[in-house]
């Protein structure tokens, strides 16, 4: 059952995992009219991230492993 | 000397002419640094033309003064067939970046800066090359999931991407020369590459991304991951609304 806008649970997971070391983003989508969470981390083998495969709050939830993000600068 | 600096150091950087000006996606950088970045549009504020690009590339993460040169090409892109590097714009004015944790500090909401044009004769709003260019577009899009965009950039000239998701925190770790700091970032959106190829590379920040037509306006590339596979864009309303309002300008030079 959802309880949450998905802004108000992509907010609530930013705030879980922001303090995590391997998280790196957080967005909201809504590819083919389903709106989605996406989460982009360094690396795939956390626990935390192993609840989230099957959604949060009841929406689907999409891990990409991104590593960091870098600014896109040359000298970066 | 890092790999990841040999790599862009041989990643020869692209610049663009439009009827003998310098085009909106060519190499850039104050003359004052050894890195290059995007000359990604021209803008205009009250009636005074300025250069757009990221804070990171005009102001090497606030600390370039105001009143430098920009350059176009870049210092280290500079080679024996193109022209030499000339002057198209000087420093003026960024959108500043801040290090703190989300909960102390309020997170960043653009990586921008701009700089004066003092000759418009030197530029011109086309995007790119002859082949496969476009004027800047200055209608703003409306931003979604699975709209596809394109872009034209120092490093990877031009590619095309899909809208994903607008993002509610980013974290980035810049490395400026005075600034080496964890910025969090609240609303820009990434783009995926629409292939295996990469969106965008180092070099390729301040880039203009449009809409695939080329007729409406997306944001202002800043980063990249995945390889380049993913790129993150400061929308396109944001940018707009920095530094006191400013506008696209299209058919200037082309």
């Amino acid at each position: 059952m959802i309880t949450m806008t998905i802004h108000e649970a992509a907010e609530t997971l930013a705030a879980e995992l922001s303090g995590f070391k391997w998280f790196v983003s957080l967005g909201v989508g809504n590819p083919n009219g389903i709106q989605t969470i996406y989460v982009y981390v360094k690396s795939l083998r956390h626990p935390q991230l192993a609840g989230l495969r099957d959604g949060y709050q009841g929406f689907p939830v999409v891990i990409e492993n991104t590593g960091v993000v870098r600014p896109a600068n040359s000298s970066f | 000397m890092r790999p990841e600096q040999s790599v862009t150091a041989t990643n020869l950087g692209n610049f663009y002419e439009r009827k003998g000006r310098v085009a909106c996606g060519s190499s850039c950088a104050p003359s004052s640094k050894q890195y290059s970045g995007t000359f990604g549009a021209i803008v205009k504020r009250m009636d005074t033309l300025y250069a757009l690009s990221n804070n990171h590339v005009f102001a090497d993460c606030n600390h370039v003064p105001v009143g430098q040169p920009i350059i176009s090409p870049s210092g280290p892109d500079s080679r024996p067939n193109l022209p030499p590097p000339r002057q198209i714009c000087a420093h003026s004015e960024i959108v500043e970046l801040r290090s703190g944790t989300p909960a102390l500090v309020s997170p960043c909401l653009a990586d921008l800066a701009i700089a004066e044009i003092p000759d418009g004769q030197v530029v011109s709003s086309w995007q790119g090359d002859t082949d496969g260019g476009y004027d800047t577009p200055h209608v703003p899009a409306d931003l979604a999931t699975g709209l596809e965009v394109k872009k034209w950039g120092r490093t990877t000239r031009l590619t095309r991407g899909i809208m994903q998701s607008v993002q509610i925190t980013t974290s980035i770790p810049y490395d400026g020369q005075h600034f080496r700091a964890l910025v969090w970032l609240r609303g820009a959106w990434t783009v995926e590459s629409i292939n295996e190829e990469a969106f965008a590379l180092p070099g390729d920040s301040g880039s203009l991304v449009v809409t695939a037509d080329g007729k409406k306006a997306v944001g202002i590339l800043f980063a990249v991951a995945a390889k380049g596979r993913i790129a993150f864009v400061i929308p396109i309303d944001r940018v707009l609304q920095s530094f006191g309002g400013i506008n696209l300008v299209s058919k200037h030079g082309v």
